[in-house]
């Protein structure tokens, strides 16, 4: 809707742009002469560059004025202005006053129109405290309010705090803006709000498991431990996520929540282990007992062994660093906690180890149940990447992001049970798209 | 019945009672005349309304598992003694909130300032949770063995219920919250570590046992009630049609763990009697990140929450004596109503 308006308004504009216009000294009141002069000549210029009038120019007024022997200082009200008007041989005119009451400065104008002497617009601006903000910022917030264009007033101030901080970080502070009711200078910031999806391959990295049960010789050593240096593992979903987020010059920070679902391939493991595993009591063993594990050996994985599905709370902080307009790479660095759910076709890692083991030996572990467990744990991640300023409302955002999980769970059952610690490293692209909520 | 109608009619009598003299006429009169702010309204309220709840909680949350151990030791199902247990703590509430009704219509009547941009609010909740205990290690009291379960299976016959009151500015929010937690171990062989020489009954001596044991443990062997008592939190995160937010919170943890075995060390079932009836003040944690939807005057919520609660007590008899403590880990969904109180 706000579209059409927008473009019926320009529509119009090149129709209007033959109403001839003067300006005249603003009256000023607690402000210097010299600063009234300097602050009605920056409304000349902000009145002719909305485009919708013809500027008479300054040097121009004063010619004509001069030669019909007209004194402008103290043509204030309607009726002078009408008169100067006729002598300009303009249709409008421009009056106001520029005044200070405590630490207020405030700016009044209005629209005459000479032929009927009608007011046919007016506009003010206050400020608290600060009378450089009437040139920077005040007396365009009056000309676009005079020539009637709210939308665009609105949609030029949107986008004055946006390309402050999405395209042109580290410029001079005219994107700083000053607030007049708090007083405070107000550095221009960005909400959105984007999701994402991501692909990548990852791995688990120093994956260590150790029984639940202690050393019969030793109980302050654990019946067996066991370490796998690398296991590859890739998405078998693609990472969702959705984050909340803001920026604020150079940094940014976003609160993230992400399902992540990564599996073991069929591979071959290799792995390092120590101790015994327990078997429990045979008819050839009343009392069970304890087999010694090969110091090394191998284990061949079926597709799908491990299924990792994560589920992740975190926060990201960045750097958001200037590069050109409507493109900023970023940098940051972000903390998660997660809940991790494991689970198996088969009882774990362990337990699958051990019954391939003792196959061997021809005596077959029984698998009790398949594993299925939900943990907690933690993780950072490392996002690089590039956000695209579509327009003033969306976003394109693309990362490379390394990620780190630090998983914990228990696995296998009966004499079997272990606890596992793993790290699922990965490295992603996410590609996503953003919505802004200023 | 007629035991479980005496003693409602005793926590109403003694709740009216009592509340009637903590909340007599001179302690509403205690509020500002003239135009207050919200600000300074509700947190009269809150004087008002927490030591009623912090206090008469807890009394509830006793009588409730008093009468739940008497279903369990009357032969119902655990079924029905955690209904039971849980009708009592719901009356205290439905009571103490009749006791003070009026007292708070007082208070809220005030003519205070029209600031809205402060939200403060009542909530009541359920919260489905995913839970299992972590960690269970048992020590003898005798200091002679030592036994741990790296995890049980957990359940629950009710979902968590809760209440909370406190408030949220555009930035930042707390509040306080009780809530009442009902969980139980379910049907399971455990298998524990095990350390150390124990007592032996029938032989009248101290033996080894291998380190590698496993137990066959019924449902309902171990019943968890907590009532939580506890403080919340959280940063609220820019709107987009809901509102999110994050947090975290801790507080006191209420728990009583019943079971009709004396312990895990001493697993032959007392038919008819509560073998093992504990009641601990322990404590636990969580983290929260939930989305609330806003209406006028109320709000809708949805919360996540991994809640790490801690149960230390003692259990068995006499040389089976142990001192047992686990962490009660879950996953919480928490959907909840919130209003506006003002």
């Amino acid at each position: 809707m706000v579209r059409y308006i927008l473009l019926i308004l320009f529509v119009g504009l090149p129709f209007a742009q033959d109403i001839t216009i003067a300006v005249l000294d603003f009256d000023g009141n607690g402000v210097s002469q010299s600063e009234t002069r300097t602050l009605t000549n920056r409304l000349r210029d902000e009145l002719f560059k909305t485009g919708v009038y013809i500027v008479l120019e300054r040097g121009k007024m004063d010619d004509v004025l001069k030669e019909q022997g007209f004194q402008q200082t103290g043509c204030v009200t309607s009726e002078c202005a009408v008169e100067v008007g006729n002598m300009l041989g303009v249709q409008q005119m421009v009056g106001g006053s520029i005044g200070k009451v405590g630490n207020i400065y405030t700016i009044s104008a209005r629209i005459i129109d000479v032929v009927t002497g009608e007011v046919l617009k007016s506009a003010k601006y206050d400020n608290v405290n600060n009378i450089e903000t009437l040139l920077t910022q005040g007396m365009q917030e009056i000309a676009l309010k005079l020539v009637g264009n709210e939308f665009e007033l609105k949609e030029t101030q949107k986008k004055d705090i946006r390309s402050a901080t999405m395209g042109a970080v580290g410029e001079a502070g005219s994107h700083i803006r000053f607030d007049p009711e708090s007083g405070k200078t107000v550095y221009p910031s960005n909400k959105y709000i984007s999701v994402y999806m991501g692909y990548g391959p990852g791995s688990l990295e120093n994956f260590y498991a150790e029984s639940a049960f202690s050393s019969p010789e030793n109980p302050s050593e654990r019946l067996w431990t066991a370490n796998v240096l690398d296991v590859s593992t890739e998405n078998s979903l693609p990472q969702l996520g959705l984050k909340l987020g803001g920026w604020k010059g150079w940094f940014g920070g976003e609160l993230e929540m992400s399902l992540f679902r990564h599996k073991t391939p069929a591979q071959i493991v290799y792995y390092d282990s120590h101790g015994q595993v327990f078997i429990p009591p045979t008819p050839d063993y009343p009392d069970g007992y304890y087999y010694t594990i090969e110091p090394q050996d191998s284990v061949a994985l079926p597709d799908n062994f491990l299924n990792f599905n994560s589920f992740s709370i975190g926060g990201v902080a960045y750097l958001n660093m200037p590069f050109i307009k409507n493109i900023n790479p970023t940098i940051g660095f972000g903390l998660s906690f997660a809940m991790n759910n494991v689970n198996s076709d088969y009882p774990g890692p362990g337990s699958f180890a051990a019954k391939n083991v003792m196959a061997a030996f021809g005596y077959d572990i029984k698998d009790s149940q398949s594993l299925n467990t939900t943990d907690f744990g933690w993780g950072f991640d490392i996002p690089i990447g590039l956000k695209y300023r579509a327009n003033d409302n969306i976003f394109f955002s693309i990362d490379f992001r390394l990620s780190t999980k630090y998983i914990y769970f228990v696995g296998s059952d009966a004499y079997l049970k272990e606890k596992d610690e793993t790290v699922l490293q990965s490295f992603q692209i996410n590609l996503g798209v953003g919505k802004f909520i200023n | 019945m007629a035991k479980l109608f005496k003693y409602f009619f005793c926590l109403f009598m003694f709740s009216s009672v009592s509340l009637s003299n903590i909340y007599s006429e001179d302690s509403t009169s205690r509020v500002e005349q003239g135009a207050v702010t919200q600000k300074k309204v509700f947190k009269k309220y809150l004087e008002f309304i927490l030591p009623a709840n912090m206090f008469f909680g807890p009394y509830a949350f006793f009588l409730g598992v008093t009468i739940g151990g008497w279903g369990i030791v009357d032969g119902d199902s655990p079924l029905t003694a955690n209904t039971k247990w849980l009708a009592a703590p719901l009356l205290a509430g439905a009571l103490i909130q009749l006791n003070t009704s009026e007292i708070k219509t007082t208070v809220l009547k005030k003519p205070m300032d029209d600031d809205n941009s402060t939200l403060y609010y009542n909530i009541v909740y359920v919260g489905p949770d995913i839970s299992s205990i972590k960690d269970f290690n048992a020590k003898g009291d005798d200091g002679k063995w030592s036994a741990n379960v790296v995890e049980a299976k957990t359940g629950t016959d009710y979902p968590p219920l809760g209440y909370r009151t406190g408030f949220s500015t555009r930035s930042f929010g707390m509040d306080f919250e009780m809530s009442l937690l009902a969980h139980h171990t379910l049907k399971q062989t455990a298998y524990y570590n095990f350390e150390g020489r124990i007592y032996n009954e029938d032989a009248n001596m101290y033996i080894d046992l291998p380190t590698s044991m496993e137990i066959d443990l019924p449902s309902h062997f171990l019943m968890l009630h907590s009532m939580y008592m506890g403080i919340n939190a959280y940063y609220v995160l820019p709107n987009f049609g809901v509102t999110p937010y994050i947090g975290a919170g801790g507080g006191a943890l209420l728990n009583s763990i019943q079971s009709q075995y004396p312990g895990p060390a001493n697993l032959v079932q007392e038919d008819g009697a509560l073998a093992l009836d504990a009641m601990e003040l322990n404590w636990g944690y969580h983290g929260m990140v939930g989305f609330r939807y806003m209406r006028e005057k109320s709000f809708y919520y949805v919360e996540l929450r991994p809640t790490f609660h801690n149960f230390q007590y003692e259990s068995g008899l006499d040389r089976l004596k142990e001192h047992d403590q686990f962490v009660l880990q879950s996953f919480q969904v928490q959907l909840g109503v919130g209003k506006n109180i003002f």
